[in-house]
């Protein structure tokens, strides 16, 4: 129980996050942070029922986040690169770029 | 015991998640982070889940040292070349820290099976230890790039 609230703080924290900052770096953290508040309930439930399927689906969890991470920031680099900016809020929309 | 530690752990993992998300600056938001990542491992050896600590650690380690890069890009200062002498070190710190990971690991055995291995069995006899070594290898190299890049911007 006592993991599931850590849990759940965790998830609070990375939404908190996720609507209040603009910069695409901590965007980026706070999806880190929430994937790994998802990872401990896996990781929690497979310790408190004795089962190791729930560490072979929080290292399949951990893997896809990793991946996710490195597209998300292929883009961020990319964004750096053309517009010279990191915070997504200053982006320009579809039609002022053109 | 196990209990204490669980609870300054989960106070740990907490408190650098919110500096994580709050910090003005890129890098030290990545550090905490990083002490984040730590944190989430040892309350997985708490919990007595060891692969997944294993695992938790070696992937956000290498999750770190890219982050590392990326917050040093965001950091906007002016540039300056750095010496030669600096760099030669940075290189030899690296060197140093590679090279125990690479010879002195002894011979692979593979043996154990268990559906339940302790800790020190998992990190000697399965080999745990050769991916921590070179997550923590990935994670100097690129710690010592970032303090490179960031002597050059500084001056």
């Amino acid at each position: 129980m006592d993991y599931i609230i850590l849990s759940l703080t965790l998830l609070a924290v990375g939404i908190y996050g996720l609507i209040t900052k603009r910069s695409g770096l901590k965007l980026l953290i706070s999806v880190e942070l929430i994937a790994a508040a998802a990872c401990m309930n896996f990781v929690g439930f497979a310790a408190a029922v004795r089962d190791t399927l729930g560490q072979a689906f929080m290292i399949l969890a951990l893997s896809v986040d990793t991946c996710i991470a490195g597209v998300v920031l292929a883009v961020l680099m990319a964004l750096q690169r053309v517009h010279g900016i990191a915070d997504l809020s200053k982006l320009p929309s579809e039609e002022e770029s053109e | 015991m196990i209990t204490l530690v669980s609870d300054i752990l989960a106070v740990v993992l907490v408190v650098s998640a919110l500096y994580a998300v709050e910090h003005k600056r890129p890098i030290y938001s990545v550090g905490f982070l990083a002490a984040f990542f730590l944190a989430l491992s040892f309350l997985y050896v708490a919990l007595g889940t060891v692969f997944a600590a294993v695992f938790q650690l070696a992937i956000g380690i290498g999750t770190i040292a890219v982050l590392f890069l990326m917050g040093q890009m965001f950091e906007r200062k002016a540039s300056k070349r750095t010496s030669l002498r600096k760099e030669v070190r940075a290189l030899g710190v690296f060197l140093v820290v590679a090279l125990p990971s690479v010879i002195g690991l002894g011979e692979v055995k593979v043996a154990v099976s268990s559906s339940n291995p302790t800790f020190p069995v998992a990190l000697w006899d399965l080999r745990a230890l050769d991916i921590v070594a070179q997550a923590v290898v990935l994670l100097v190299t690129a710690i010592g790039v970032a303090v490179v890049l960031s002597e050059r911007r500084r001056g």
